[in-house]
């Protein structure tokens, strides 16, 4: 490692902590559009860390994820709203990956309605689980999944001219309070909700 | 089923008052400590001469007057509720509409920064009292309203406890109707309760046997208080609403969307003329009335559609030997589909041909019709109680410059769930079916002159599309109120002492 490689890695924290102090990073709080376009296939990566990261503790999810698979799968299809979930583990997490049409909240609404207790039996394995039963803590987990949920950088890179052409502060201490962060989603039929294509393909909604 | 006291309750919840006129006094605390004295004067049964809170116990004989509060997230913090107790409360009430405002459709015109009487301010609003007056027609209700709100403003005045930064008075039109000519208040959800019988102090609580059924009877499941009620059971089969702490302050309180709305008649008007013009032509049923039952999902009278596709007259009205029956047989007891047990004569309308899909009071309510969200079917149900400002609309004074619109209140256990989930996904999204998503309601939907759409189905030939109207209902104040029960306001007003 070079000098000034060095110099940067421990330079880094202390000038972010400075910035942070000037300009706390931005909450994370959703963005509501009314344009119809942006209020379908919203993106949700949510990151949960295991309790166990072994090869055994990653046995005992992907057992946990086999025996409620099946409740998973109706229960996102009955939520109407789901284009796609992927649940993968990656280094110690597991990740659920999903395309969703509407409100945030609703979505996990519709969850908790729905498959409720197959994410309880599932959040066992997670480390700082939210209070269970999530259906009778609706909102916890709400927040819950806020927090687990990855920032997501706006999909128009126009808005981010200032923070691509230099490295601004403001996307450093975004950056440094969300580790995990989405840079943008590609969308092969954008503004389409899961029903509008269901219902073009005639497969039922 | 719920086990309450009504007289824990506020009486503008459960049901409507139905009387002449309403003033909402828009307030912010002055002096805390005043403040919380005069909460805990007005609880019904204080030793007092004050005004007494009205609750939903039964009354032998209508007051002439009646008395409400609804407190804001701000208010709480100025009555001194501790941070503890405050961060108990929703973040969507704890944010306020303002904050909310793109969520819920409220931007350009509607934007808060146009908002009045101080509620695009909302740190400085704390407080709505809200004062109904006398019986439909009554002449003498202006006089009630006034005297009433007067006395309240006079101890005000004399205490130090509140300053009234806005008002916003209200007139009920004959046989409930609204400006835009629709007759309102019909579909509201119906609860069954087993009422807490009086009872000496310090005993345990004892309730009738046999339920109370408060609201109309209609195909609609029986909603559940939680619905409304902090405390009960929600409309979520097993999920229930995070309570505010402590349960003597959330227990039986409820949420309020207070939503100040500018009505554009001449503008509606004018749309339903032209469209008649434009899509009349060899139809000789397109009408401004059609167009009107259409564009709502029920005739102006309130005849729904689905009861009555083709006229304002319910197939119902006259018997057999030809005595008037009168046109409000099954005026709310119908639904879009015929598959919900014990709703006779129903329709299957999926396709929209009666009630288009798009229509407010569907996309609002839509009731057993199949729609994306398989949940929320009956999930989503508030009660609504508003009344209109402003004079009626005059045609031969079509631009008199006068305001005139809505007082609404949306009530709800939770207005994530319920108000704001109707606003975002089906009035200005219609998420709910493939066919209406990306267009808004009709009526008050956030809509744009130049990408508003509002399809009509027709039985037997392609669907009329109407297009090119913008807003004809524009916010102009909003405030997102908690309504307590009487324990709550004694708690809170022994808050610091």
């Amino acid at each position: 490692m070079s000098i000034s490689e060095l110099g940067k890695r421990l330079l880094t924290p202390f000038v972010l902590a400075y910035w942070k102090r000037r300009e706390p990073p931005a909450p994370r709080n959703p963005v509501f559009s009314m344009n119809p376009s942006d209020n379908v296939q919203v993106a949700m990566n949510l990151i949960m860390p295991l309790k166990d990261t072994s090869a055994v503790g990653r046995a005992y999810m992907a057992q946990a994820m086999a025996s409620v698979r099946d409740e998973v799968i109706a229960g996102l299809n009955n939520t109407g709203i789901v284009h796609f979930a992927r649940f993968t583990i990656v280094d110690g997490n597991l990740c659920m990956f999903s395309m969703y049409d509407g409100d945030f909240s609703n979505y996990i609404r519709d969850f908790i309605y729905n498959m409720g207790s197959a994410f309880d039996a599932l959040l066992v394995f997670i480390k700082d689980p939210p209070i269970l039963p999530v259906e009778q803590h609706p909102e916890e987990f709400i927040d819950w999944i806020a927090r687990h949920n990855s920032l997501q950088l706006p999909d128009d890179p126009t808005v981010l001219t200032d923070e691509i052409t230099r490295l601004s502060r403001r996307l450093a201490i975004l950056l440094d309070a969300n580790t995990n962060t989405q840079l943008f989603a590609y969308r092969a039929y954008p503004g389409f909700s899961v029903a509008q294509i269901r219902n073009e393909l005639e497969i039922g909604w | 089923m719920g086990k309450l006291d009504l007289a824990d309750v506020q009486g503008n919840i459960l049901r409507g008052y139905r009387m002449a006129m309403v003033r909402h006094l828009v307030v912010r605390v002055r002096d805390a400590a005043a403040a919380r004295q005069f909460l805990g004067r007005v609880v019904p049964g204080a030793a007092s001469d004050a005004p007494q809170v009205t609750t939903a116990e039964h009354w032998d004989e209508k007051p002439a007057t009646c008395l409400n509060v609804g407190i804001t997230f701000a208010g709480l913090r100025a009555l001194g509720l501790s941070d503890s107790s405050c961060k108990t409360f929703p973040h969507e009430f704890r944010d306020g509409p303002v904050k909310r405002a793109a969520k819920i459709g409220d931007v350009e015109e509607s934007a808060p920064e146009h908002w009045q009487a101080g509620l695009d301010q909302p740190d400085g609003v704390h407080m709505m009292w809200t004062i109904h007056a006398g019986a439909p027609g009554d002449p003498g209700a202006a006089a009630l309203l006034d005297e009433a709100s007067n006395r309240v403003l006079s101890l005000w005045s004399a205490s130090g406890a509140f300053t009234e930064v806005g008002r916003f008075d209200g007139t009920a039109f004959a046989d409930d109707r609204v400006h835009f000519g629709y007759r309102d208040s019909i579909s509201q959800p119906t609860f069954r309760v087993s009422r807490q019988l009086p009872g000496k102090p310090g005993e345990a609580p004892v309730y009738a046997a046999e339920p109370e059924i408060i609201g109309g009877y209609d195909s609609q499941p029986v909603a559940e208080l939680g619905a409304v009620l902090l405390g009960h059971k929600t409309t979520f089969p097993d999920v229930t609403w995070q309570m505010p702490q402590p349960n003597a302050l959330g227990y039986n309180g409820c949420f309020n969307a207070f939503r100040v709305l500018k009505q554009d008649v001449d503008g509606f008007e004018k749309f339903l003329s032209t469209s008649v013009a434009a899509h009349g032509k060899d139809r000789p049923f397109v009408t401004e009335e059609w167009i009107a039952a259409k564009l709502m999902g029920r005739w102006r009278n309130g005849l729904s559609l689905e009861v009555s596709d083709m006229s304002d007259v319910s197939p119902w009205r006259y018997a057999p030997d030809g005595t008037d029956m009168g046109n409000d047989f099954k005026l709310n007891d119908f639904d879009y589909t015929n598959d919900v047990i014990d709703a006779v004569d129903t329709f299957d309308d999926f396709e929209g041909v009666r009630c288009p899909l798009g229509a407010h009071v569907r996309r609002t309510n839509p009731r057993g019709a199949r729609i994306v969200q398989r949940s929320a079917n009956n999930t989503r149900r508030i009660v609504r109680r508003g009344m209109p400002y402003g004079p009626p609309y005059d045609p031969e004074h079509p631009n008199d410059g006068t305001p005139r619109g809505l007082l609404g209140n949306f009530l709800c256990g939770s207005l994530i769930a319920q108000f704001e989930s109707i606003m975002y996904d089906w009035v200005n999204m219609g998420l709910q079916d493939p066919r209406i998503t990306g267009t808004n309601d009709p009526l008050i939907g956030a809509n744009h002159v130049r990408s508003s759409r509002f399809e009509i189905p027709l039985k037997d030939s392609d669907p009329i599309v109407l297009t090119g109207f913008g807003r004809f209902v524009t916010t102009v104040g909003s405030a997102y109120l908690f309504i307590p029960s009487t324990t709550a306001l004694k708690h809170l007003s022994t808050l610091g002492s």
